[in-house]
């Protein structure tokens, strides 16, 4: 956990992490907004609020949304980040949960919660934020940075863990070798067409052939007990894992035509690598496309970030 | 300016029970309660030992002729998550049978489904026999039925 990063690297996952559930929120504001009106014997509050047993007025609902979009973007700018970032960490978490608050709990919003937690409760603004537009001054790479990122990744690493562990757990070697699989894969889509939900044709096509799901199985467990070498610091290792991670949950959303938006956008992965340098580069990119010349400070932060000259009081 | 000695092995110290902490409460106490939650959760998700014939709860519209048509889950639950709308009639049929989840579905649907039935159903098909073509029921057991009138009651 002790480990040092650069401010920027935890600035560029707080622009990542908040413009995603920014665009979650908005992409999926039907089902937010449609929870105000989610009958009432079926309250049955989880997680922060586990007292819930009746639903709250309409109209708070929607203020919350609202509200919680409107802290997002705050969030992502990097604007009172002291108050805003826990905030908002905290808000989305409530807002969430009570969406999950009526007798399901769906597992998309997980790791971002985790996530956004990590961000909101550290010094993410101190780069590439409204709050640091005046200083000239690139911070010092320091464990204030590293820290929240290192927590990012072992949550990232647990939630897999947990899920790869759950298989062989509740399904034991059946999950791994025998039907279970494809019995999943089958019911999931026969229940999506029984209640009227787009499913998918892939999936149902591929329940024909058996011999295709033991291996699928055992990979699908190898890639999530794998997570594990996330912890370790090759990135090649990260690379791979990441990617397998990734188009593991390609084939979920082909084949079950259930989407985790959020490692499938990549955002999840992000804290696994130096993704300021990625960021410095777009915004090279984009001064060479306008024409407009570097200003000093971004010019130090570059070189810092690259391990060129040493950042100002270094 | 460099941190001292002192500073740095607090520090790490300090480092070492966060990551600690997460773990503990990331990893082991969702486990050790063996509850799904949120934000912490023990990733059940498609964990079951599932078969190929397991039952569906669901709600259906039954018009005038007889055809049966599926609806959708914003038609049932009032929201679009399939499986908010699967455990809502499954938790309504424990609950009283489906009768109010009846009600409220016919109430959405008075204004194009009048004279239809909405039926809250468990169904059971063999879900690999219905991808090889063979998709006649198991079993259908319809819980309670209620009528669309059209005048919003």
């Amino acid at each position: 956990m002790w480990r040092t990063a650069p401010a920027a690297r935890l600035a560029t996952l707080r622009i990542l992490v908040g413009t995603y559930t920014v665009a979650f929120m908005l992409a999926r504001s039907a089902s937010f907004w449609q929870s105000a009106d989610l009958p009432a014997w079926q309250t049955e509050g989880v997680g922060v609020l586990w007292f819930l047993d009746m639903p709250w007025s309409p109209t708070l609902v929607h203020l919350l949304f609202v509200g919680t979009v409107a802290l997002g973007v705050l969030f992502t700018a990097g604007v009172g980040f002291r108050v805003i970032g826990p905030a908002f960490a905290l808000v989305f978490l409530v807002m969430s949960t009570y969406r999950l608050s009526f007798g399901h709990v769906i597992h998309t919003e997980h790791l971002v919660a985790l996530h956004l937690l990590a961000i909101g409760f550290s010094r993410s603004a101190d780069e590439w934020s409204f709050d640091s537009r005046r200083r000239q001054e690139v911070p010092q790479d320091h464990v204030r940075y590293g820290i929240p990122i290192r927590a990012m990744i072992l949550a990232t690493v647990i939630t897999y863990v947990l899920a790869g562990i759950a298989k062989v757990r509740h399904g034991g070697m059946d999950w791994l070798v025998g039907d279970v699989l494809r019995n999943q894969v089958a019911y999931d889509n026969l229940r999506k067409e029984l209640l009227g939900s787009p499913h998918s044709p892939l999936g149902g096509w591929t329940v024909r052939f058996a011999w295709l799901f033991p291996p699928a199985a055992v990979l699908t467990t190898f890639v999530e007990i794998g997570a594990l070498v996330a912890l370790t610091r090759s990135r090649r290792a990260r690379w791979i894992w990441a990617i397998s991670a990734w188009g593991f949950h390609v084939v979920v959303l082909a084949l079950m035509a259930i989407s985790f938006p959020y490692p499938l956008s990549f955002v999840a992965y992000a804290c696994l690598f130096d993704v300021e340098q990625g960021a410095e580069r777009v915004i090279q990119a984009a001064r060479r496309r306008t024409g407009r010349t570097s200003d000093s400070k971004s010019d130090r932060l570059s070189a810092a970030t690259s391990g060129g000259i040493p950042p100002i009081n270094g | 300016m460099t941190p001292n000695v002192d500073d740095r092995r607090v520090s790490r110290w300090v480092a070492r029970l966060v990551g600690l902490g997460i773990v503990a409460v990331i990893g082991v106490v969702p486990v050790a309660l063996d509850r799904d939650s949120y934000p912490l959760s023990t990733y059940p998700m498609f964990s079951s030992r599932r078969t190929a014939v397991e039952p569906v709860h669901t709600a259906v519209v039954t018009a005038a002729d007889g055809a049966v048509r599926r609806l959708s889950p914003t038609q049932i639950s009032g929201n679009d998550e399939v499986i908010i709308a699967a455990q809502l009639v499954y938790d309504a049929i424990r609950r009283d049978g489906g009768e109010v989840l009846c009600a409220d579905i016919a109430v959405r649907l008075s204004d194009v489904e009048t004279g239809s039935e909405v039926e809250i159903v468990t169904e059971r098909y063999d879900a690999i026999d219905w991808y090889e073509g063979r998709k006649s029921p198991i079993s259908r057991v319809v819980h309670t039925s209620c009528r669309v009138s059209g005048d919003g009651s």
